[in-house]
């Protein structure tokens, strides 16, 4: 729960921020007070904390057994059982983190470099793999973590699980084509 | 003339006056005063662009804007109150600049399919082409706060009319989720992100067929999607 402790930073003084603003020697009145303060060394260690339990968590649903279709089910669902157990701790994985600095934002794209390991797995399921590239699941990756991203911003991810068919619907379209995953959008979300 | 030509040509347009004049003569001259205040205006923020894709938001700071854009520090806060608000004021700048170039080469009586293959490839040729203006728009804009990032959000909002037409070629629309160009636009984004930030930016362009493919499959299924991928494929080799 190190991200925790890490969630509400005691306000630096004025004069820690003249610090630290405008890094490489130009600083100034002008830089402080703007948008909120890069991610210091902590924080950045909490978050990635906090991103390894998430990976190790949907990472271990998706090795489980079945086909890739199935084992995309079983991560969607470890993954949203995961953002919705903690509300403050989805936010701090998939919304503080920008406007943290270049180094959490790296963080946040690796978090979804490993989505896009596992729905690249879909291209076994095509006649000719090399048909397409990783970037088709760098773009389903990315698709996935817009729609999280607009629902976290218009409020929560309490009734996360809602949300499924549609996050699957987008990771598989690519690789299973539009009609089998339009069926996505019709199973219940407790299936 | 080349599409990518063509591209290159009406962005420069857009900050045509910086071009024409990129400082201004010290001292007293004729030149009017509205002028001088606008081209101050273009300068910064094209100097707001260049330093936040080569160092990030973060470390870009007020004193450097003032001094790439070659304006003294008062006038930048007669402009401005703060960095964030001169970023957000280049973002929109660009953001607007972009979508005048889609409005004129995006021919909106081309068939649907055509349109968002025509958009995607200009969206790629602008990226190529103004890539510390994309940097801005598409990588810093995540980094330098809330109101940037509710910036960047309304981007991918502003493109999702022109997907959602799509929606009229798929009987079962209806089913289709209700976020689904948004989710779309933020894939086809973090794609582009992800290259920047990595400064592959050279083959860019190579990224079309793919996500044509992505793009239009909801909409007219995969047969049809794959036709125009080939097709962009073809124009991307000759």
């Amino acid at each position: 729960m190190r991200w925790r402790r890490a969630e509400r930073p005691t306000p630096p003084r004025l004069e820690s921020r003249l610090d630290h603003e405008g890094e490489g020697g130009e600083q100034g009145r002008a830089n402080v007070s703007e948008a909120p303060r890069e991610w210091d060394d902590d924080r950045l260690a909490a978050y990635e904390e906090a991103a390894v339990e998430l990976c190790t968590c949907v990472t271990s649903a998706y090795d489980g057994p079945g086909g890739w279709h199935d084992r995309v089910w079983a991560a969607g669902w470890a993954a949203m059982s995961f953002l919705e157990d903690d509300p403050a701790r989805a936010r701090f994985l998939l919304v503080d983190v920008n406007g943290a600095g270049r180094r959490a934002q790296a963080r946040r794209d690796r978090l979804l470099q490993r989505l896009a390991d596992m729905l690249d797995g879909g291209r076994d399921q095509l006649e000719d793999p090399a048909a397409i590239s990783r970037c088709t699941a760098e773009i389903a990756a990315g698709a996935v973590y817009a729609t999280l991203l607009g629902r976290l911003d218009g409020g929560g991810l309490e009734q996360g699980k809602a949300l499924l068919g549609e996050l699957i619907y987008l990771a598989v379209m690519p690789y299973l084509g539009s009609r089998a995953a339009e069926q996505e959008l019709l199973v219940q979300p407790l299936r | 003339m080349a599409l990518s030509a063509t591209v290159a040509r009406r962005m420069a347009e857009t900050r045509s006056i910086s071009e024409r004049l990129a400082t201004l003569p010290p001292g007293r001259h004729l030149v009017p005063h509205d002028f001088v205040v606008q081209n101050q205006r273009e300068r910064m923020l094209l100097a707001t662009a260049e330093l936040v894709a080569e160092r990030g938001y973060r470390r870009t700071t007020i004193e450097s804007i003032a001094k790439t854009a070659r304006v003294a520090l008062t006038t930048f806060y007669e402009h401005f109150e703060s960095k964030e608000e001169c970023f957000l004021a280049a973002f929109d700048e660009n953001v607007d600049a972009a979508a005048e170039v889609f409005a004129e080469l995006v021919d909106p009586e081309l068939d649907w399919t055509e349109q968002i293959s025509t958009g995607l490839e200009v969206f790629l040729e602008m990226v190529a082409t103004e890539t510390p203006r994309a940097t801005l728009c598409l990588v810093e804009s995540q980094a330098a706060g809330p109101a940037a990032l509710a910036r960047y959000q309304g981007m991918l909002e502003r493109v999702a009319p022109k997907l959602r037409e799509g929606r009229a070629l798929n009987p079962r629309s209806a089913r289709l989720p209700e976020g689904l160009e948004v989710a779309l636009a933020g894939g086809i984004a973090w794609l582009v992100h992800q290259r920047l930030v990595a400064g592959e930016v050279a083959e860019i362009k190579a990224l079309l067929p793919e996500m044509l493919q992505i793009a239009l499959t909801p909409y007219v299924g995969e047969v049809e999607a794959g036709r125009a991928a080939d097709a962009a494929q073809a124009r991307i080799a000759a």
